[in-house]
């Protein structure tokens, strides 16, 4: 199982930093709130453990924003919330009550933009400072089980077998929320990433 | 950029080992000396001991949060003088920084001329 | 009836691009790299009263100012820089293009829309751009008429609740009657 070290940790982290102040800029910009942002966690796990590491935190349906990239790495990207936190989302970004998410659209397409504002930070972020060339297919809300998530990932998907998981927790009008990004990379994908993460730590110092 | 004449010590208060290690090369490279803290409360301590010109200090940290760390430093030393450097760009953001005595706002990734032109303007305040 | 004869892919191509510019029941127009105006869908005319023949080939930017006042032009510049898709939903953005709103009951005083911008490639290329541009107005009306209904059947609840609780105030429960005190 792929394992990355303190150092690569560290500087993942601090790309993410850059992600995520990148994704709050441009949230906080829309709607006029400041979101505060806590450091983001990460951790990699095989797929065949993702619903497993992830059960215990994200309860009942989940919706998932879903990215396709392509290009120098290769996977797919998720945004997941728990439905309510999802419904509280659309409903502090656009001071309307949230109705059920099956039922409200707009909620759905809210929560679509933001899970794409957040996958375009982080992926953009990595291809710019990594100077990896990634591309994105358009973002789609699911609403499911994690299990049902996970699932489709390892029937769609040949050679994807590691993920990378980032807890991204902020403060948003006084609310906290919890999501998580998940960035699924085949172990090629995996290894150029993690290739070209050294190669901008070291350039740093 | 002119390096200082006598030896100027910054403070550099991140959670990041990769960006405390990037700001030390940076800083020792014009000429500073620097000491570091990896969070808030070890940030107040450092500061009594260490007796820096300048603090250096990240926002987005576990346990203390930047913007309350710097407020701490500014109850405990009014002339104490922070550049804060986050990657957390919202405008509401600087705003914060700068109404809790903050002096200047540098955006991550880092970018070595922009590092140092900070350090330069904060010691040019209040020269005679 | 019309007959169904096998085509070679370049026919097929233009058909698939008729049917697109005709009968999409959405706005599509692209742009080249420099964002002048390449192509300009059925819908696009109808709706923006300007005809493809007028728009095309015009910056974009130039055509739609308003683009650039709402700091939407940078999503057309990392689209062609970086490839990234947006998603602007109604929610956050009302509109991609103010234009007339077709549900003047909406109240609304621009047709409220949900659009996507991304990179238009040939192969690993970027080579323009190319938005959608959906027309929420009746999805709006929907949502507005379920929320009211929501809201009704919650009032009748708590209304319900209300009756079946006994009160302080002397609220007789059905079936009982008040006995005055010895």
């Amino acid at each position: 199982m792929k394992q990355l070290t303190v150092g690569q940790t560290d500087a993942l982290v601090e790309l993410l930093n850059i992600a995520f102040g990148r994704a709050a800029a441009s949230l906080s910009k829309l709607t006029g709130h400041r979101v505060q942002l806590e450091v983001p966690q990460i951790t990699m796990c095989p797929i065949d453990e993702l619903s497993v590491y992830l059960r215990p935190m994200i309860q009942g349906e989940v919706a998932s924003v879903h990215q396709i990239f392509s290009g120098s790495v290769v996977g797919d990207a998720f945004m997941l919330l728990d439905g309510q936190s999802a419904a509280i989302l659309k409903e502090l970004l656009t001071n309307e009550p949230a109705m059920p998410l099956e039922i409200d659209a707009s909620a759905r397409e809210v929560v679509t933009e933001v899970g794409n504002i957040l996958l375009n930070a982080c992926l953009g972020t990595f291809g710019n400072v990594l100077k990896v060339q990634v591309s994105f297919s358009v973002p789609h809300l699911t609403l499911e089980s994690l299990e049902g998530v996970v699932g489709s990932l390892a029937v769609g998907q040949e050679g994807l077998r590691h993920a990378l998981i980032v807890h991204a927790a902020f403060r948003l009008r006084g609310s906290s929320l919890t999501g998580y990004v998940v960035i699924v990379l085949s172990v090629a994908s995996i290894d150029r990433l993690v290739r070209a993460v050294d190669q901008w730590a070291s350039e740093q110092t | 950029m002119k390096g200082p004449e006598m030896t100027v010590k910054v403070l550099v208060v991140d959670d990041s080992a990769l960006a405390r290690r990037t700001l030390r090369e940076i800083l020792e490279g014009a000429g500073y000396e620097v000491a570091e803290a990896s969070d808030g409360l070890n940030a107040l301590e450092r500061y009594f001991i260490e007796k820096p010109t300048i603090v250096m200090l990240d926002l987005v940290m576990k346990g203390m949060y930047g913007l309350d760390v710097l407020t701490k430093l500014r109850e405990l030393d009014p002339d104490v003088k922070v550049i804060v450097v986050s990657a957390d760009i919202q405008t509401s953001s600087h705003e914060l920084v700068y109404d809790a005595g903050g002096i200047s706002f540098v955006n991550k990734p880092f970018d070595r001329h922009e590092i140092l032109t900070a350090v330069d303007a904060a010691l040019a305040r209040g020269v005679a | 009836m019309a007959p169904l004869v096998r085509s070679d892919s370049t026919r097929l191509q233009t058909a698939v691009s008729r049917w697109l510019s005709e009968l999409t029941r959405a706005g599509v127009f692209a742009t080249d790299a420099d964002l002048k105006v390449v192509a300009w869908n059925q819908w696009m005319e109808i709706h923006t009263q300007r005809p493809a023949a007028e728009i095309i080939g015009r910056p974009l930017l130039d055509e739609f100012p308003e683009l650039v006042s709402r700091e939407v032009d940078r999503r057309y510049r990392t689209a062609l820089r970086d490839g990234r898709v947006s998603t602007l939903s109604h929610g956050l953005h009302g509109y991609l293009l103010a234009l007339p709103p077709t549900h003047p009951d909406l109240g609304l005083a621009h047709m409220p829309q949900s659009s996507h911008i991304g990179p238009l490639m040939d192969g690993e290329a970027i080579i323009g751009t190319v938005t959608t541009i959906e027309n929420v107005s009746e999805r709006l009306t929907s949502e507005t008429e379920l929320r009211r209904q929501i809201e009704a059947h919650r009032v009748a609840r708590a209304t319900a609740e209300t009756v079946r609780k006994p009160t302080l105030g002397g609220a007789v429960p059905p079936g009982r009657m008040m006995l005055p005190p010895r």
